[in-house]
C-alpha cells in the first residue's frame, strides 16, 4: 500500500510539473487572429469588476465591441456596463459567454447586437472560422462552461476534436515555426493599462472616408440562419432564468444590407424585445453617424464614431428601462474616474477627428 | 484505429489498466478481447477472416499433433525396424497432407483477398462489359503479418518444435494479438507464449521502460518519417508536374530511406514498447539496418522475423530439398565444387527475395523490388573477391572505420536504388524516375528551387536534421552497446523528469500530426 500511494504521489506530482510546462508552451504556440484581442484577460477584468456594480451588458459580435462605450453610457445615464462583444461572435459563443458572465455580475439589462444572425458556418468549412469559435473556447476562463461548450460544438457542428479543445496546443502546435517577436510580447491590456480597451470596448482610432458608401442599397439577402436563432432564443431563455431584460441594437455598418436589419428587426418583434435601429442613412446621420470620420472600416465604429451611438444607446435605455442612476453615488467614484481617463486619452481626439480623417476609402483592417 | 491517434491512446490506458487489475489469471482474455476490438475498430467484416484463419490453423494444429501422437503409440508396440519406417513414412505423409491443405487454404486465402481482387474484377468486368467489380472485400488489416505467423506455428508443429495449443481462445491471442498485428513482427509460437499469457505483476520499472520505448517510436515516426513523407512526396509531386531531373530525385529517395526507416523502426518500438508494458516478451525486428556491410546483413537487420520466416520455411526447405540437391551435384560435376556451394544457394536466394517482393504487394514493381535484392543479395558473395582485390589495391585495412564506412555507403546506394521501385507507383515509373535521376535535363531545373520543391522552411529543415541526427546517435550508441533508455532511468530524478518532460513537449510540439495534417499510416501497415 506505501508503494502505491508513493507512486500515486510521484504520478501527481510529475503531471502537476508537465502542465506547469505545457502551459506557457501552450499559451506561447496558440491560434493566431487578424487583431489581438485579449480576450481571456477581458473576461478577467470583467470578474474583477466589484460585484453587482454591473448594470447593462453589451453582447454580441465585433459591431458592438467597436461601437458602445460603457464609460459614455454611464456619464449620460448613470448605469454602469461592461462591452463583451468581439469579433466573429456567433450567438452560439455568445451563448456560453453569457452563461460565463451571468455567473459573476447578473446585469438588470442585456443589449444584444445580432449582426451574427446570418451566420450558419460551421468550424470545418474554413480555418478562419474554426479559429472564431476555439478563440472562444479557448479563452473561456471557467473550466466547466468551458467543456459544456467543447462539448456542445462537438454536436452542434459533428466534431470530434474533444481532446484538441481540452489541451489547444495540440491543435496549433505545428505554428512553432512561424512564430514572431509579436507573439513574445506580453498582452497590453494586462499589463500596460487601458490601451486598446475600455470596460471591454475597442478603442480604435483610425477613420477611412467612406462618404458615398450606402450600405441601405446593398440588395444581398441571406436567410437568418436556424442555428443562430436557436442560440439567440438560448440567450432569451437564459435573461428570463436571471430576470435579466434585453434590448436588441442593430449596430450601425455600412456593410449592414437590409435583410440583416429586417431580420434583426422581426426577431426583436416577434419576442417583444425593445430595438434600436436606424431604417435608413438618414436616420443615423440624424443621430451624428457620419460615413466621413466614423468607422474604421466598413463593419466597425471608432472612438469617434461611439460617442454619438453610445449616447444614442443611453437615450433608448433611459426611455425604455428604469435603470438606477448612480452618479454622485460615492460608491461608484470609480465609474467617474473611468469617465475622466477616457476624456483625459481620447477627448481631444475624438474631437480632432473631423480634421484628422483619412482620405484614403480602402479598409484598413 | 491507428497507432497514431488519441483514441489508440485511450484505449490502450484502458487496456492497461483493466489488464492490472483482472485476476493474473485472466490477463490473457483481457487481451484477446483488446484484440478483438482493436481488430473490429477497421471493419467487422475483417474479423470473419482472421477468425477463418485461426479457426483452420487451431484445428489443423491439433491433427498434426494427434498424427504424431497416434504414431508415437504405434511406435511403442512396433518393433521391426521396416515396420517402424513405414509407420513413420505414413504418418508423415498424413502431417503433409493436413499442413498443405491448412497452407493452401490460408495462402489462397491472402492470394485472393490481397493479390486477385484487381484481376478477377478486372477479367469479369472485361468479359460481362458491366464494369462492375464483384469482388470488393476490404483487405483484411495485418492479413499478410498474421498468415505468416499461422503458417509458421504450423511447420513448427510439423517438424516437432512445438506443441499444439488446445485452447482456441488463447490460440486466437496468439494470432491477433494487437499490438503486432499491423506490422509484425511475425513471431514464433514458442517465443511469444513463453510471456504471452502471463501471469505479469505491474512492474513499475518495466512499464516505464515501456512507455518510454513508445515515445521513441513516436518520435521517429511523428518528427521524422511523416516530415521526410512530406518532403519525399512533394518532390515527386513536382517530378509529376514539371519533370524535374538530375539528384534532387535521388536526394527524394534518400529521404524515403529516412522516412521508412523511422517509419518502421518507430513502429516497432510502440509494438514492442506496448507489449513491454504487458510483460510481454516480442522479438526485436529491427536491428539498425543502415549499419550493415552489405545487403545481405541488411535484409537480416530490417524486418528481421520476415527473414527468419522466409529463411526457416522458404530457404532452407528449398536449399536441402533433393531437387537442389541433384541439381547442385550435377553443377560440382560441371563447374567444380565452389560453384556448386554458390549457384544452388543463390537461386534459392533468388526465389526467397521475389517472394519477399511479392509478400509486400501486387504488381511488377514488386516484383522488380524481389528480383533486384535478389541479385544483389545471392551475388554478394560471388562479387566479394573483386572488392577484396580493390582493398587491398588500395591497402585500406579489413577493419579500418573507412572501409567500413564505404561497406555502408555502397550498401545505402543499393537499397535506395532498389526503392525506387518499391515506393514508385508502378514499375514503369520507377523506370522513368531511374532514368530522370541520371540522365539531368539541364533545362528543367535550377538548383535554387530545391527549397520550393522540397515544401521546406529553414525552420522544419533544422528540426528534421537534428532529430535525424539525434536518432542516428542513439542508434550509433545501441550499436555499441550503450542502451539510452537505461542510462536515463539511472539519473537522478529531477533530471529524468526533465527529459521525460522534454521529450514529451517536443512530441507534441513538433511532431506531424492532428487537424489540418492528416498522418500518413505506417508503412508496413499497407504491406
Amino acid at each position: 500500500v506505501k508503494r502505491i500511494v508513493r507512486m500515486i504521489i510521484k504520478f501527481i506530482c510529475f503531471i502537476s510539473l508537465l502542465y506547469a510546462a505545457w502551459m506557457p508552451v501552450q499559451n506561447l504556440i496558440t491560434y493566431k487572429w487578424n487583431v489581438r484581442e485579449h480576450l481571456y484577460d477581458r473576461y478577467r477584468h470583467f470578474e474583477a469588476e466589484p460585484e453587482g456594480s454591473i448594470d447593462i451588458l453589451f453582447s454580441g459580435s465585433s459591431p458592438v465591441n467597436g461601437g458602445i462605450n460603457p464609460v459614455i453610457v454611464y456619464h449620460e445615464i448613470g448605469a454602469t456596463g461592461y462591452n463583451f462583444g468581439a469579433t466573429h461572435k456567433t450567438a452560439f459563443c455568445s451563448y456560453y459567454d453569457l452563461k460565463y458572465a451571468f455567473k459573476h455580475h447578473v446585469p438588470d439589462l442585456l443589449v444584444l447586437d445580432l449582426a451574427d444572425i446570418h451566420i450558419d458556418k460551421a468550424p470545418n468549412e474554413s480555418s478562419t472560422w474554426e479559429t472564431a469559435y476555439r478563440k472562444y473556447i479557448e479563452n473561456m476562463p471557467d473550466p466547466l462552461i468551458r467543456l459544456e461548450m467543447i462539448f456542445a460544438y462537438q454536436k452542434e457542428f459533428g466534431m470530434n476534436q474533444v481532446m484538441d479543445h481540452l489541451f489547444p496546443l495540440l491543435r496549433y502546435h505545428a505554428r512553432w515555426n512561424n512564430l514572431t517577436e509579436d507573439d513574445f510580447k506580453r498582452d497590453p491590456f494586462s499589463y500596460e493599462g487601458y490601451e486598446d480597451f475600455v470596460k471591454g470596448t475597442y478603442m480604435n482610432q483610425a477613420a477611412v472616408n467612406l462618404t458615398g458608401r450606402d450600405a441601405f442599397t446593398d440588395e444581398e439577402v441571406t436567410p437568418a440562419s436556424d442555428l443562430s436563432i436557436r442560440y439567440y432564443d438560448k440567450i432569451l431563455d437564459l435573461c428570463k432564468k436571471h430576470g435579466v431584460e434585453v434590448m436588441i441594437a442593430v449596430v450601425p455598418k455600412l456593410e449592414m444590407h437590409p435583410a440583416y436589419m429586417a431580420d434583426a428587426v422581426e426577431y426583436a418583434k416577434k419576442n417583444n424585445l425593445n430595438v434600436l435601429y436606424y431604417p435608413d442613412k438618414e436616420a443615423f446621420n440624424a443621430a451624428g453617424i457620419s460615413e466621413k470620420d466614423c468607422f474604421y472600416n466598413v463593419g466597425h465604429m471608432n472612438v469617434r464614431g461611439q460617442v454619438p451611438y453610445s449616447k444614442a444607446v443611453a437615450a433608448a435605455i433611459k426611455e425604455w428601462y428604469d435603470l438606477e442612476d448612480h452618479r454622485g453615488d460615492p460608491a461608484y467614484a470609480a465609474w467617474d474616474d473611468a469617465y475622466e481617463q477616457y476624456i483625459n486619452k481620447y477627448g481631444v481626439y475624438v474631437s480632432k477627428m473631423n480634421e484628422e480623417v483619412n482620405e484614403d476609402e480602402s479598409d484598413p483592417d | 484505429m491507428s497507432f497514431i491517434s488519441f483514441k489508440f491512446i485511450f484505449f490502450l490506458l484502458l487496456v492497461v489498466f483493466a489488464y492490472f487489475i483482472v485476476p493474473k489469471s485472466k490477463q490473457w482474455v483481457c487481451l484477446l478481447i483488446a484484440s478483438y476490438l482493436f481488430y473490429m475498430s477497421g471493419g467487422i467484416q475483417s474479423v470473419l477472416f482472421i477468425l477463418l484463419t485461426t479457426v483452420t490453423v487451431f484445428f489443423a494444429g491439433i491433427q498434426l499433433e494427434k498424427q504424431q501422437l497416434l504414431f508415437s503409440e504405434k511406435l511403442k508396440s512396433i518393433k521391426d525396424a521396416a515396420e517402424k519406417k513405414e509407420q513413420k513414412a505414413l504418418c508423415q505423409k498424413r502431417k503433409r497432407r493436413i499442413l498443405t491443405a491448412a497452407i493452401a487454404f490460408n495462402i489462397g486465402l491472402l492470394v485472393l483477398l490481397k493479390y486477385a481482387q484487381s484481376p478477377i474484377n478486372s477479367f469479369f468486368s472485361s468479359v460481362s462489359g458491366s464494369g462492375k467489380d464483384i469482388l470488393d472485400i476490404i483487405v483484411p488489416l495485418g492479413i499478410s503479418f498474421y498468415t505468416l505467423q499461422s503458417i509458421g506455428y504450423l511447420m513448427e508443429l510439423y517438424r516437432g518444435k512445438t506443441k499444439a495449443e488446445h485452447n482456441l481462445a488463447r490460440f486466437a491471442l496468439f494470432i491477433s494479438f494487437f499490438p503486432q498485428i499491423m506490422q509484425g513482427p511475425i513471431s514464433k509460437y514458442q517465443d511469444l507464449t513463453k510471456t504471452l499469457y502471463g501471469p505479469h505483476d505491474f512492474d513499475y520499472q518495466r512499464v516505464r521502460s515501456g512507455v518510454l520505448r513508445i515515445m521513441w517510436g513516436y518520435f521517429k515516426k511523428l518528427i521524422i518519417a511523416e516530415r521526410a513523407g512530406l518532403i519525399f512526396h512533394s518532390i515527386i509531386k513536382y517530378y509529376d508536374i514539371n519533370g524535374i531531373s538530375g539528384p534532387i530525385i535521388f536526394i527524394a529517395f534518400i529521404v524515403y530511406g529516412f522516412q521508412i526507416y523511422s517509419d518502421f523502426a518507430g513502429g516497432m518500438d510502440i509494438t514492442l514498447g506496448i507489449s513491454e508494458i504487458f510483460g510481454i516478451r516480442v522479438v526485436e525486428n529491427f536491428n539498425r539496418p543502415y549499419f550493415s556491410r552489405n545487403v545481405a546483413e541488411f535484409w537480416q537487420r530490417w524486418h528481421m522475423t520476415l527473414g527468419a520466416w522466409m529463411r526457416n520455411y522458404v530457404f532452407y526447405p528449398l536449399a536441402l530439398s533433393k531437387p537442389f540437391n541433384a541439381f547442385g551435384k550435377k553443377i560440382r560435376g560441371v563447374f567444380g565444387p565452389h560453384a556448386a556451394k554458390i549457384i544452388p544457394t543463390s537461386i534459392a536466394s533468388f526465389i526467397v527475395f521475389l517472394l519477399v517482393g511479392i509478400w509486400h504487394g501486387t504488381g511488377y514493381k514488386y516484383v522488380a523490388y524481389g528480383l533486384y535484392n535478389a541479385f544483389f543479395v545471392s551475388t554478394a558473395t560471388l562479387l566479394e573477391p573483386m572488392y577484396e582485390k580493390a582493398r587491398k589495391f588500395f591497402r585500406v585495412p579489413e577493419s579500418s572505420f573507412i572501409w567500413y564506412l564505404f561497406q555502408m555507403g555502397r550498401t545505402l546506394l543499393l537499397v535506395t536504388i532498389g526503392r525506387y521501385f518499391s515506393s514508385s507507383t508502378s514499375f514503369m515509373k520507377a523506370l522513368r524516375l531511374l532514368k530522370s535521376t541520371f540522365f539531368i535535363d539541364s533545362t528543367a531545373f535550377a538548383y535554387t528551387t530545391w527549397p520550393q520543391v522540397m515544401q521546406l522552411g529553414k525552420l522544419d529543415a533544422a528540426c528534421i536534421f537534428f532529430a535525424v541526427l539525434l536518432m542516428f546517435i542513439v542508434d550509433i550508441l545501441n550499436e555499441r552497446g550503450v542502451c539510452v533508455r537505461d542510462s536515463v532511468v539511472k539519473k537522478a530524478l529531477p533530471i529524468r523528469w526533465a527529459v521525460y518532460i522534454a521529450c514529451i513537449l517536443c512530441l507534441a510540439v513538433f511532431g506531424k500530426y492532428g487537424a489540418g495534417f492528416d498522418s500518413r499510416a505506417f508503412i508496413y501497415q499497407g504491406f
